[in-house]
């Protein structure tokens, strides 16, 4: 009698079951593949140097200027300082986009020019180079470049050697 | 107890916790993968936009250059009618050897995002994917890629 309870029993709870059947819920994970090129078309170069040209120095102090502030220029001198030669620096900008291009110049005493023991600065950069530090904007072309004519001023004493004198501009350029 | 009576009681816990029998079939296929495209970024840095939240959408910017690229689809169909809600991650990375950039917005520029949608029996159903990048103008040149995480729960 006991064993018969406990079959009914265990039928009953199967029998309802059956009847309380509750479809699931499921799941499904993707993995969507993504991508991106980045190709920039931006472009910047010093495509000519500043030369202060052939200088026969006089032996008293003079000052040499080159004004690009109009675009380009050439060296001139004060005293009887003689000049030959020489041009304004030119940076190159490439870009396909419009932006607007802001120039940050050297101070004054930074930028050197040494041959052997000795050294001149260059200064007053900003004031002799187009835009005088500035912005300057250009219209995205895929290749026509926005150049920007660089100048500036050397102080002779006179004594300094005769020699090639070399050194770099570092200049900052931002765009936005 | 006697044996079978031990049998019996088995036979009724397997069927207690075996799995539930499904019913119906869902089919989910990727049919295009998301782009961004090939972007010639603004030095000065932009946000590349694709904006599928109504449909297929391309990738657009402020002041970048563009191309081609476009919403990733996903088509779904049942052979019955169900409830689904899809879960997106809010972000993704995307890498190109050691650099990388990141997707985000993924949810809130995809379609059926929140609160759920029904499928009709055999009636597919297209869902669209989207997402932004936001760039500082300083990111590497390269070919990124990546993959989005969705789980999509069936009722």
């Amino acid at each position: 009698m006991k064993s018969k309870k406990s079959f009914l029993f265990a039928g009953a709870v199967l029998a309802g079951m059956t009847f309380c059947y509750v479809p699931a819920a499921f799941a499904a994970d993707v993995n969507m593949p993504v991508t991106a090129v980045l190709h920039s078309s931006i472009d910047q170069q010093a495509t000519q140097s500043l030369d202060f040209g052939s200088i026969d120095l006089s032996p008293v102090a003079s000052t040499i200027t080159l004004n690009a502030s109009s675009g380009s220029g050439t060296p001139t001198a004060s005293g009887s300082t003689i000049i030959s030669g020489g041009n304004e620096g030119i940076i190159s900008v490439w870009a396909a986009m419009n932006m607007t291009i802001t120039l940050t110049y050297p101070n004054d005493n930074v930028v050197e020019l040494t041959n052997m023991g000795d050294t001149v600065y260059v200064n007053n950069i900003a004031a002799n180079s187009q835009n005088s530090g500035g912005t300057v904007g250009h219209t995205g072309h895929a290749s026509t470049p926005t150049t920007i004519a660089i100048g500036g001023t050397v102080d002779f004493t006179g004594n300094e050697g005769d020699g090639t004198y070399s050194g770099v501009m570092p200049i900052v350029l931002a765009y936005n | 107890m006697h044996f079978k009576h031990i049998l019996f009681l088995s036979f009724l816990l397997l069927l207690i916790f075996s799995p539930t029998i499904l019913v119906g079939e869902v089919q989910v296929r990727i049919i295009k993968t998301i782009s961004f495209g090939t972007v010639d970024l603004h030095p000065g840095g932009d946000t590349i936009l694709i904006d599928a939240r109504t449909g297929s959408s391309f990738p657009g910017s402020s002041r970048s250059i563009v191309s081609e690229g476009g919403s990733g689809l996903i088509r779904i169909s049942s052979d019955e009618n169900v409830h689904m809600d899809i879960l997106y991650p809010a972000s993704t990375i995307m890498r190109s050897n050691n650099h990388s950039l990141s997707v985000s917005e993924i949810d809130n520029r995809s379609q059926y995002a929140f609160g759920g949608v029904d499928i009709n029996s055999d009636i597919p159903l297209d869902v669209n994917i989207g997402g932004q990048m936001s760039l500082i103008g300083q990111e590497v040149d390269g070919n990124y890629s990546g993959s989005i995480p969705i789980t999509i729960n069936f009722e």
